[in-house]
Parts: C-alpha cells; structure tokens; sequence
C-alpha cells in the first residue's frame, strides 16, 4: 500500500497546482461586506427616524420633487463610499476576518431591511 | 401608438433596465454556481471568470442606474402633488390616496418598494467588488463563492420585489 504522500502526482494534479493562483487575504471584501452591511443599516435607521420625526424628515428633503428619498438615499450612499474607502486601506493586507465580517453584513442588513419595511416604520 | 416622455422612461427605468438586469442575473448565477475548481480545467478557471466579472459588474451598474432614473427622473412625476379640483388621474400618487381601496398600493407598495430597492445596488456592489477582487482564486475559495452567490441572489430577490411593486402600482395609477 502507498502511503498519499508517495504516490505519483497525476498530470491533471500537476497542471493544477501550479497554475492555482496564490491565496488572497479576506480583508478587502471584508471592508466591502462592512461597508455595504453599514450603509444599508443606515437606510433603515434613517427612514425609521424620518418616520418617527417630522423635523428630521423634513430636514431629509434636500430636493423637493424627491422628497425625503433624497436625504435618505445620499446618506446611504456617502456612508457606503466612504465606509469602504475607509476600511479596504486598513485591511488590504489583513486575513481571517471574512467569518466576522460576513456575521457582521447579515446582522446589519437584516436590520436594515427592517427598518424599510412600512409595517415597521409605521410603528413609530 | 406613441408614447409620451414620461412613459418612455418608465420604459427605461421598469422594462429596459429591469430586462438587462434580469438577463445579467441568469447569467451571472449560472457563472456562480458551476465556478469550482473541482468542475473546472485550469483552462475553464480562466474562461469563466470572464463572465462572471462581466455578469456581476453589469448587474451592478444596472442596478444603480435602475435606482437613479426610478428616484430622480420617474418618482417626482409619480409624487406630484395635485392641485385643488384637479383630475386625480394624472396625480398617480394623490389618486391612490384618495382611494380607499388602493391607498395601500402607495402607503404599503411604494412605500416599501421606493426604499428596498436602493438596498440591491449596495448588494450587487459587493458582489462585484468580491469576484472582482478574488477573480481566479474564487475557483478555490467555495465559503467565499457561496457567500457572494447568496449575496447577489438577495440583490436579485430585493430588486425583484421593488420591480413587481412598481409594475403593480404603475398599473393602478400609471405616471401620466
């Protein structure tokens, strides 16, 4: 019996080892998962708050044929550009932290999800 | 047979964009799932990231654009607000509200669908920044791949539901 170690690599294993690009460190789409998990938490705070305030919505109508959208939606934007080039320097070269950040995104977007669904928003 | 300027990009923002996000969708999940190592010659790594970058990068823009035009260009015809004696009819928002029985179409349908739907483009980004970051080296990362497939089948799902909402309202109160 030939132990795995010693037995003949195959032409396919071969090709496949060495043309298998190098591993790439997490930290990017890390900052990216943040990011967008940050932002889309954002929309729905801000839509729950505009709801719950008038002055607040009011002061979200940074255009008048858009309404609040307007407000709401810049933000979430700014927050997403600006979380990302924020976060993808610091961790560029960074690894392990896919599992955290993946929690992370899921968390925020489900919470952001939640705070854009009426039935919720209404309640406030 | 004509159609008016705010039709056309109804159009525009409902069927034309809506169908390319679609197609970049089938495409771009197709590309997704079968992208293993396992399943692939080194050949067929290289080949089918092509369209994966290509898949995920024009569902991403589409989408944006889709939000744009919807938010910027359609919803201010949508939100008119009417003038007193006016004919409701081309007011879509303020007929909806004057009926009872089509009130929810705005207070729950637009509601809902006019803040969901800029929750896809950040999605879809994502996804676009994942394959286009990792790119080969997703053949060989299966937890990754699978996260940015489910991420970008709740892009799809999200812009889904904004999509019906908005044909479903666009056929109780059309934008004049």
């Amino acid at each position: 019996m030939v132990a795995e170690s010693q037995k003949p690599i195959t032409p396919t294993e071969l090709e496949d080892r060495s043309t298998e690009p190098r591993h790439k460190p997490d930290g990017p789409l890390a900052a990216a998962l943040i990011a967008g998990g940050v932002a889309i938490f954002t929309l729905g705070a801000v839509t729950t708050l505009a709801q719950a305030n008038t002055g607040f919505s009011n002061a979200l109508v940074w255009n008048q044929g858009v309404g609040a959208l307007a407000g709401k939606t810049i933000i979430e934007v700014v927050v997403f550009i600006v979380g990302w080039a924020v976060l993808a320097p610091l961790l560029w070269r960074r690894d392990g932290l896919l599992r955290l950040a993946a929690v992370a995104f899921v968390m925020l977007a489900v919470l952001g999800y939640l705070g854009t669904f009426p039935t919720f928003f209404d309640l406030f | 047979m004509q159609l008016g300027n705010h039709e056309a990009w109804a159009l525009v923002h409902g069927m034309f964009l809506g169908g390319i996000f679609l197609l970049a969708f089938s495409g771009g999940l197709s590309a997704f799932y079968g992208y293993r190592r396992q399943w692939l010659t080194p050949a067929g790594i290289r080949e089918r990231i092509v369209r994966l970058d290509i898949g995920t990068s024009v569902m991403a823009v589409v989408a944006w654009l889709t939000v744009l035009t919807g938010t910027w260009v359609v919803y201010p015809w949508y939100r008119t607000p009417a003038p007193k004696g006016a004919d409701l009819h081309n007011y879509p928002r303020a007929y909806l509200l004057a009926h009872p029985l089509l009130m929810n179409w705005h207070n729950f349908g637009m509601e809902w669908k006019e803040h969901i739907a800029w929750i896809a483009p950040i999605l879809a980004t994502v996804v676009a920044i994942g394959v286009l970051y990792y790119e080969r080296r997703l053949a060989y990362e299966p937890g990754v791949r699978r996260l940015l497939e489910g991420i970008f089948i709740a892009a799809f799902v999200t812009a889904a539901i904004a999509g019906a909402f908005g044909a479903l309202i666009t056929k109780a109160a059309p934008i004049p």
